[in-house]
């Protein structure tokens, strides 16, 4: 077994004390930022960028590792105490998870999202060792540029079809992010595009900034329009501990939603956020307790939890051996690994295998970490939700300057950032997804590259882009992807003029996380 | 309580796609979520942001076009750098038109119109110069008093009570991440005449 030899290596450089503690730094000021309402891992991971600066990559990848997973798990303290999730993947496990805390169950429904993001972030993991090799050599024997492009045209349709409310929201955002990608000198002609004669434009736009202007910035001004309100946490009340039952009606779900959340999140396709949605209604099938769900069923907030981190692990496979982000967080990641010369893709693991390897290593230790140091601290995280909304977003706005100034350095690049913070809140106000404008960016540029790459060595024959069964295999599911959501949605308005209209939520709404 | 038998979200409805309004209410209370109400498909607001969206795109496309017919054409076979950008902003202009024109078609039955108070755009536009200055005259008086503004400006127009206490924090964070970014990890920030 190539992997665990490789992966034993891996330990060897993570365990070094400078790089535990990396780890520890990662995932303590991870989970500490990610705690913070309103702020999901994406933005974390975009604002904690410029702390690697000065460390080397491994370093600095190990660290990353655990700020991404710390993020996530701050998250998902912040929507069972708080019912505001981060980001849309933890909507799930704020339905039922801050219904237990207002029942006073708080410590528990902690207890449990925190094992099972252990155990899924581990099986998760333990996924990608044995999976990320395997893709990474087909893609290197298998994939040519034509195989990219259909790849990529996957992403691109899944990413906007399945975030947000239509198909033609979700292309909107897409577009967006596309001409953003644009702005630059193309690689080929050397000639600059969509740069207007601003030296700072020339080098394009920093996905970076693009991230932190419409979470962070657009965040901000939502707020200014909504106007701001005081914050309600649940205390935590009770050990925090299991009982029995609570344990035993656990660990099914963990399974479960791991089981649901690894694959999918490593499809090279988006909506990572899926699998959280199918393990909450699977769990709800499932239950012998059908009656508690919507009063806080501990399965309803194991499953999808447990199947949000192992989707996170999940969509590292595709970040790492194709060098594809399908999440927001995942395209912040990649531009990390780029801003130390490394190119994520079926390379990466032969030519920097020993990096790769430790950071893979990392995400364990990271795992372990977060598990020891949350069982203990959750008062200290709860004690966070308490700083007032004014100044976590005045302080959000002193990182993400920061951040910006750190990326591009110059006083264009802050204007650029206030430009497409203006654009964040437009699609915030119009119920735009920001997320598919962060994917589209990213790879936008790498698909004009893929597709000039076929053409060239095709001497411009369109056809050689669906020559080959993986192609037609790719443009298949994109079609189907296309068709698929309408045509459900067709069914279940027929299914749903047989049966009675559900009745409108009452006491409290539904959680309505930003992107 | 009808409450009690009510879920939050249809299993079968979010099997697929969950509908996710896109404004975030990190710390609203309930009051606030319901003076919120607005933010659902089919709202005025809504759909006037959808129909600027729009409108916007289609500049953008245009912008876009005219940029791409600027550029001269490769040699050989394959695709030039005008391709890709056309493609774009043909898309971009039609995605924009169709966004915009349906919004304008249901604006006509929109529910409630739903004004935002003067007062809340005022504040965004308070923000928006903040952050200009900031720009402009980070080179000239360095991170620390900027960042300092900066923070306690923000939190002024979000709303915090305590001046005082306020700038006390936002001169506090400043320094401290000037420290750490700039003495510690070797960030190089922008320094004025008094050297920090």
């Amino acid at each position: 077994m190539d992997q665990i030899g490789s992966l034993l290596d891996g330990f060897g450089s993570a365990l070094s004390p400078m790089n535990l503690l990396w780890a520890l730094v990662g995932v303590t000021i991870g989970t500490a930022v990610g705690v913070l309402p309103g702020i999901g891992p994406a933005l974390t991971v975009a604002m904690l960028l410029p702390i690697t600066f000065r460390l080397e990559a491994s370093s600095a990848l190990i660290m990353f590792a655990g700020i991404y997973y710390g993020g996530m798990y701050g998250g998902s303290t912040t929507s069972i105490l708080l019912n505001t999730p981060g980001e849309t993947s933890s909507m799930m496990s704020a339905l039922e998870g801050n219904r237990m805390a207002r029942a006073g169950r708080g410590a528990a429904a902690l207890a449990t999202a925190a094992i099972g993001s252990f155990v899924a972030g581990t099986i998760g993991t333990v996924g990608l060792t044995f999976l990320a090799p395997v893709v990474a050599d087909f893609a290197i024997t298998r994939f040519g540029p034509e195989e990219y492009v259909a790849l990529m045209a996957v992403a691109f349709v899944t990413v906007s079809a399945l975030l947000g409310p239509s198909l033609l929201k979700g292309v909107a955002s897409l577009l967006i992010g596309l001409t953003v990608g644009l702005v630059g000198i193309d690689g080929q002609t050397g000639q600059a595009r969509l740069a207007f004669g601003v030296p700072a434009l020339l080098d394009g736009v920093e996905v970076v900034i693009l991230v932190v202007a419409l979470f962070a910035l657009g965040e901000t001004f939502g707020h200014l329009l909504a106007g701001t309100g005081t914050s309600t946490v649940e205390p935590i009340r009770g050990r925090f501990a299991l009982t029995g039952e609570d344990l035993r009606r656990s660990w099914p779900a963990w399974l479960r939603g791991t089981a649901l959340g690894f694959p999918i999140g490593s499809l090279p396709a988006g909506g990572a956020d899926v699998p959280t949605f199918l393990s909450y209604s699977l769990e709800r099938r499932l239950s012998k307790h059908p009656e508690q769900f919507g009063k806080g069923a501990i399965e309803g907030l194991a499953g999808p939890e447990a199947a949000n981190n192992a989707a996170a692990a999940g969509v590292l496979v595709p970040l790492l051996t194709i060098g594809l982000p399908t999440s927001a967080t995942a395209a912040v990641i990649l531009t990390a690994f780029q801003s130390y010369g490394l190119q994520p893709g079926p390379q990466l693991f032969s030519g920097s295998g020993e990096l790769v390897w430790a950071l893979i290593a990392s995400l364990y230790i990271g795992n372990v970490m977060l598990l020891v140091l949350n069982l203990p601290l959750v008062g200290l995280w709860a004690r966070m939700l308490t700083i007032p909304a004014y100044g976590i977003y005045a302080g959000v706005l002193v990182f993400a300057t920061l951040g910006t100034f750190a990326a591009g350095g110059t006083v264009t690049d802050l204007l650029v950032l206030y430009g497409l913070g203006l654009i964040g809140l437009l699609m915030r106000l119009a119920d735009v997804p920001v997320v598919p404008a962060v994917v589209a960016m990213i790879l936008g540029p790498l698909l004009e590259q893929q597709l000039r790459r076929a053409l060239a060595i095709s001497q411009g024959d369109a056809a050689v882009l669906w020559s080959g069964w993986i192609t037609k295999v790719l443009w298949a599911v994109v079609l189907l992807a296309l068709l698929l959501p309408p045509l459900l949605s067709y069914l279940r308005a027929r299914r749903a003029t047989t049966s009675p209209p559900e009745p409108a939520p009452a006491e409290s709404p539904a959680p309505r996380p930003p992107a | 309580m009808s409450d009690e038998r009510v879920s939050l979200v249809h299993p079968r409805r979010s099997a697929v796609a969950a509908p996710v309004p896109m404004i975030a209410q990190a710390t609203l209370d309930r009051a606030s979520e319901e003076g919120l109400r607005g933010h659902l498909e089919h709202d005025r607001g809504t759909l006037l942001a959808t129909a600027a969206l729009g409108a916007l795109m289609v500049l953008g496309g245009i912008v876009v076009l005219v940029n791409a017919a600027s550029l001269r054409d490769s040699p050989g076979p394959g695709l030039g750098p005008a391709a890709v950008p056309t493609v774009v902003g043909v898309l971009l202009a039609a995605v924009g038109l169709v966004l915009a024109a349906r919004a304008g078609w249901d604006l006509r039955r929109a529910t409630k119109p739903e004004p935002v108070p003067r007062e809340r755009v005022v504040r965004l536009a308070g923000m928006l110069v903040l952050l200009l200055a900031f720009a402009f005259l980070l080179p000239v008086l360095g991170y620390v008093v900027c960042a300092a503004f900066l923070f306690t400006g923000a939190a002024l127009l979000l709303g915090a009570p305590r001046p005082a206490l306020v700038a006390a924090y936002g001169w506090t964070l400043a320094i401290v991440v000037f420290l750490v970014f700039d003495k510690l990890i070797g960030l190089a920030l922008p320094v004025g005449p008094w050297g920090f």
